[in-house]
């Protein structure tokens, strides 16, 4: 970019601003790639929806969402603008966001200050594993149940225990921990980008799978080989769910799998219900097909061990 | 832990809607209090007894909508927060897109002709005046609030007459008026048979009933539980008969009561001849009696009362289905029964379903206690602790005092059904799950929540119980009668469409 039209870039996010707005919190990824001060950020809008928006960046994809939406490492949460969501402020993919002091900005849509947000960690972020031998049957019994009682009709778990989807019922069984490399590549095959949506089915089941073994305390090697798969098949999902897979093979989960995985890990039956409703919110399905994700990793790790 | 309470001024919604918010946002990660509702002195109290009472909470007004909140953190707190103005935007969004809002009924009616029904939900103290005004503006009146006087009922009740109005109310919980089902009500088949009754539950019982086995409903009209007593005299329970005689539509006419004191029994009882149309009466838990019209079927709980309903109107014989679980769960628990396991436990929604219930054992002579019966021997003493076979009516006052109807928040009664399936005197939990407008969205999934919790803790203890539901409602209801019982069954539920089947079933595993 030549001088000057830096220049003029920079004149004019300093205009009026149709729409302002105060971050809530950042999520520590996000945070840590703000505030570094000499770091160029190379960031544009992928996509707009009603309650985020997803921004392009050299550290992958991070999202501007209102609270409702729930809290991840990457994403920036902001106070909700009255009578006003993200996709009435008609921002363009692939414009930019320029990190202006303690703002981000587009264009002369909006601006976002996030000097007073606080840092949000989940409890994975935090540092927390689940260990195997302190698994309680009863938590994985809860989670099965919440999936019977909560699950979306046409989700995962109740595709696979209404015997309706071969294809799902076959990969999953393939996922076994005690399976071959080879066996375990080829579920990662059929699953990724299995099913329609903007995270397809199978990319939210692999999401919950890989959220139970990439934060337990002890490593298999079936997470090698989940991983494995999900890089040499990435391009068979679309890029936001491929970046919800990239995230998970570096155990960044959103707030509400995290919760549930501790939930599983660490605390009641009543608060494996809890945690469970909270996740099977999210999206049509996704949620729910993310909880029988873990529902399937926990009952691989019992298993297994 | 972070609190906020704002007062709204003027903003008015009505107790229903407001009562679904706090169920709603209640259930939100995070938020352990929450109070949204009008500045009434019960709500006031509430919050004072949640802890968030403030200057303006204290100074505020029935007119004044109050928000009060306890959360986790302050993320929780604005999530919280803008749900709660997403969920009363919408109900005004939903009057502003399909519907006109207005701020008086006068203005109604001056502005355009043909608004006959008064839909009222407001506090007791405004109640009777707005129904006054609806009356005089020839509306007739479906006046769901309650703490109206009797004084004033009757005024209100000899306007209507005078006016050839229906007075539906006060506490009038449910009405199907032309197909349109108002307060908690279920959506049924259009048909031939009219009802008319004073409990609102049993309403929903009979009308749902009658459309699963395939007849259909012309007209049910709610009076107000006060209705038949001898003071108010059946007011508008003869009302809704002429009406009914009147209505072509009408071949079946249904009268659902307690047995009412013998001067309201006589004037009803003559109307009820008068008809000249077929009609079944179910006076519950009565003795049938000698001399009715030739005209009249006497019946003496809900059930009995649907299926007689519809033969008549289908002419042919009717029956309910069975339950395809029951004899499969049933053997399953009595093998893993234990000698101490000899109880029912009913926690009950709807207080003539759970009276009907308690009929049930009493007529059988099983001896229970309950919170809501009239006998003295019956009186459950500790209702935080059931004895024996107990039956409790979770919508008693003890129960809802500053909180939401367990049919508007099912939530409400798990604590309790844990608390019964875990005591190891029980043998089976019973309860009612009533689907329909104005109930919960999903009342199944929160009951089958909490006995699946409850038989994960059975399971660790190597005990059972036997779990029974009575799933009052339709394939029409919004929440989806198949899926509702779906859930139930996943949690282990003998699932019955009518609450008598439910408490013979239950009673016939504690007989000796």
């Amino acid at each position: 970019m030549h001088l000057k039209e830096e220049a003029f870039e920079r004149m004019t996010v300093h205009g009026p601003f149709e729409f302002s707005t105060d971050a809530i919190s950042l999520g520590i990824n996000i945070k840590r790639y703000l505030i570094k001060p000499f770091l160029k950020k190379n960031l544009k809008v992928h996509s707009v929806y009603h309650n985020v928006i997803n921004l392009e960046s050299d550290i992958g994809l991070l999202s501007l969402v209102t609270p409702e939406i729930g809290r991840m490492a990457t994403y920036v949460v902001v106070s909700p603008i009255e009578g006003v969501d993200f996709l009435t402020m008609e921002l363009k993919p692939e414009s930019k966001c320029i990190v202006e002091g303690n703002k981000l900005i587009f264009d002369k849509k909006l601006s976002v200050n996030f000097k007073a947000a606080e840092e949000w960690q989940g409890i994975l972020d935090k540092g927390y594993r689940w260990k195997v031998e302190e698994l309680k049957e009863e938590n994985i019994s809860a989670l099965r149940a919440a999936l019977h009682i909560y699950g979306e009709k046409n989700s995962a778990y109740k595709r696979i225990y209404e015997n309706k989807e071969k294809q799902i019922i076959e990969a999953v069984e393939k996922l076994n921990f005690k399976n071959s490399k080879s066996i375990i590549s080829s579920a990662v095959y059929s699953l990724i980008g299995l099913g329609p949506g903007l995270t397809p089915t199978g990319d939210d089941v692999l999401t919950g799978v890989l959220s139970v073994i990439t934060s337990c305390s002890e490593r298999k090697e079936a997470e090698k080989f989940i991983i494995d798969g999900i890089y040499e098949n990435l391009y068979r999902t679309n890029y936001i769910s491929g970046n919800m897979l990239i995230n998970s093979t570096r155990n960044i989960y959103h707030q509400y799998i995290q919760e549930l995985i501790f939930a599983v890990g660490s605390e009641t039956p009543e608060k494996v219900m809890e945690a469970s409703k909270s996740l099977m919110k999210i999206g049509a399905t996704s949620g729910s097909d993310i909880a029988a994700g873990i529902y399937i990793g926990f009952v691989n790790v019992l298993e297994y061990f | 832990m972070v609190s906020k309470t704002i007062v709204k001024s003027n903003a008015y919604f009505d107790s229903v809607t407001l009562m679904k918010i706090s169920g709603d946002i209640s259930k939100l990660n995070g938020v352990s209090e929450v109070l949204v509702g009008m500045g009434t002195e019960l709500n006031k109290e509430s919050l004072k007894h949640i802890g968030l009472m403030s200057k303006e909470g204290e100074a505020s007004n029935p007119n004044d909508l109050i928000i009060g909140i306890k959360a986790a953190d302050e993320h929780v707190l604005n999530v919280a927060l803008k749900n709660i103005e997403k969920l009363l935007t919408n109900k005004s969004r939903k009057k502003e897109f399909k519907e006109k809002s207005y701020e008086r009924i006068e203005e109604v009616v001056s502005e355009k002709e043909g608004y006959n029904m008064a839909v009222i939900s407001v506090p007791g103290i405004y109640a009777a005046r707005e129904a006054k005004i609806a009356l005089n503006n020839n509306m007739h009146v479906f006046l769901f609030s309650d703490n109206v006087s009797v004084e004033e009922e009757i005024e209100l009740k000899d306007l209507a007459n005078s006016k050839g109005l229906l007075m539906m109310g006060p506490d009038c919980g449910t009405a199907i008026i032309n197909g349109i089902p108002l307060g908690f009500a279920n959506r049924v088949r259009r048909g031939n048979i009219g009802i008319v009754g004073a409990s609102g539950t049993g309403l929903q019982q009979v009308t749902t009933l009658i459309h699963s086995l395939g007849a259909g409903i012309s007209q049910a009209v709610g009076t107000g539980g006060r209705d038949l007593s001898l003071k108010v005299g059946g007011r508008t329970m003869l009302a809704a008969l002429e009406a009914l005689k009147e209505d072509e539509n009408t071949e079946v006419v249904v009268i659902i009561s307690k047995p009412p004191s013998e001067k309201v029994a006589k004037k009803i009882l003559k109307a009820a001849i008068d008809l000249n149309k077929k009609v079944v009466l179910c006076l519950l838990d009565s003795e049938k009696k000698e001399g009715l019209g030739e005209n009249i079927i006497q019946c003496s709980n809900l059930e009995e009362t649907a299926i007689k309903a519809a033969e008549l109107s289908l002419n042919k014989e009717v029956k309910l289905e069975a339950s395809q679980e029951a004899y499969s769960l049933i053997k399953e628990f009595e093998t893993m029964r234990k000698p101490q396991q000899k109880y029912v436990r009913g926690i009950y929604g709807g207080g003539t379903l759970c009276d009907e219930a308690i009929s049930i054992f009493r007529n059988r002579g099983i001896k229970l206690y309950s919170n809501i019966t009239l006998e003295n021997k019956e009186v459950l003493k500790n209702i935080k602790v059931s004895k024996g076979n107990t039956f409790l009516d979770m919508g008693d006052d003890y129960f809802t005092k500053g909180k939401p109807h367990p049919m508007i928040e099912p939530s409400l009664r798990n604590k309790r059904i844990i608390q019964e399936a875990l005591d190891p005197e029980t043998a089976v939990v019973l309860l009612d799950v009533v689907l329909g407008h104005g109930s919960h969205e999903d009342p199944a999934g929160i009951v089958a929540e909490a006995a699946a919790l409850a038989n994960i803790r059975l399971i660790k203890e190597g005990r059972k119980v036997l779990w029974i539901a009575a799933l009052i409602g339709t394939d029409e209801d919004p929440q989806n009668y198949g899926e509702q019982k779906e859930k139930l069954i996943s949690a282990g539920f003998i699932v019955l469409q009518s609450n008598v089947e439910a408490a013979k079933l239950a009673a016939s595993l504690v007989e000796i």
